[in-house]
């Protein structure tokens, strides 16, 4: 994993400040930086092709507020589902990006759709590890998790 | 003259994104048509004049790649022009694609700047071709 931080860093940063028009700051990895009364929010999309893995993505609502607003402009009439589609869409654009700057454009990868769920406390603990990189985006706490598979187990 | 576009994507926020952004282009808007997925655009375009359609290439039920297969062998559509828009990045795909004659490839994620400059040259395109078909 560590092998791969900086170019979470860098995929996450551009795309977020870019597309997400997010002002994106590194942050310490720990739970601390999250709001502990704020339900958690993760989303994950696996691939498959040369290297087969997943990339998983946790926040909290106010980024995804946040998130929608940028994206949609404000203004708009926002639908819970366009929350969720936000966060799919970011979790696609993300891993998609991070596989081509880590793998280059000659390698062919089959992305999963992603998919969305809440999680309990107790389940987050990965995105604090040094599998994990968090980061605050517009000031919200996110952390991002790559993992890849292996003969012997996970990277 | 208005122009009509289709949306296909299975991403809401896209749809949503890309009409908002040719909203705020100068191009004469006709209908903004949408579709989720490959299967229910061909569906659209058998029913509507289409001038140009966006395309995901990740989608169920019909992909974007399935999609292009499909409107390439209909007699009725095979010149519906396409912009591709995709977080697919492969060398090989966008060259399989390219030789399914789509107008141009746009990497997700695309700035409103990028997809307005694209539509726009593709516009300006038509307007040259009729041009020279009424002279």
């Amino acid at each position: 994993m560590s092998n791969y931080k900086a170019q979470i860093e860098t995929v996450a940063t551009r795309i977020l400040e870019d597309w997400g028009m997010m002002m994106v700051e590194p942050s310490e990895n720990s739970k601390n930086i999250f709001a502990s009364d704020d339900q958690y929010i993760v989303t994950s999309v696996t691939f498959k092709g040369a290297m087969n893995g997943s990339y998983s993505i946790l926040c909290q609502q106010p980024f995804v507020e946040c998130l929608v607003d940028n994206l949609l402009g404000g203004g708009d009439n926002v639908e819970e589902e366009d929350k969720e589609d936000a966060l799919r869409e970011m979790a696609n654009v993300l891993c998609g990006n991070l596989l081509t700057e880590c793998y280059g454009d000659d390698t062919v990868f089959e992305l999963g759709h992603p998919q969305l769920r809440a999680v309990k406390d107790g389940e987050v603990d990965i995105f604090f590890s040094d599998r994990a990189l968090c980061f605050l985006a517009d000031d919200e706490p996110v952390s991002i998790s790559f993992s890849l598979e292996s003969m012997n187990g996970n990277h | 003259m208005a122009f009509n576009f289709l949306v296909v994507d299975d991403s809401r926020i896209v749809r949503k994104s890309i009409r908002k952004t040719l909203a705020m282009t100068d191009i004469p808007l006709g209908e903004l048509l949408e579709a989720e997925n490959g299967k229910d655009a061909l569906e659209v375009l058998r029913n509507a004049w289409v001038d140009l359609v966006f395309l995901d290439i990740n989608m169920p039920v019909m992909n974007g790649m399935e999609f292009m297969e499909a409107l390439r062998a209909d007699a009725e559509l095979k010149d519906t022009p396409v912009i591709v828009v995709s977080t697919e990045g492969s060398a090989e795909r966008i060259e399989i694609l390219e030789s399914m004659d789509i107008k141009a490839y746009l990497r997700k994620p695309i700035t409103p700047e990028d997809l307005a400059q694209s539509v726009t040259s593709i516009i300006g395109e038509f307007g040259r071709e009729q041009l020279q078909s009424t002279n």
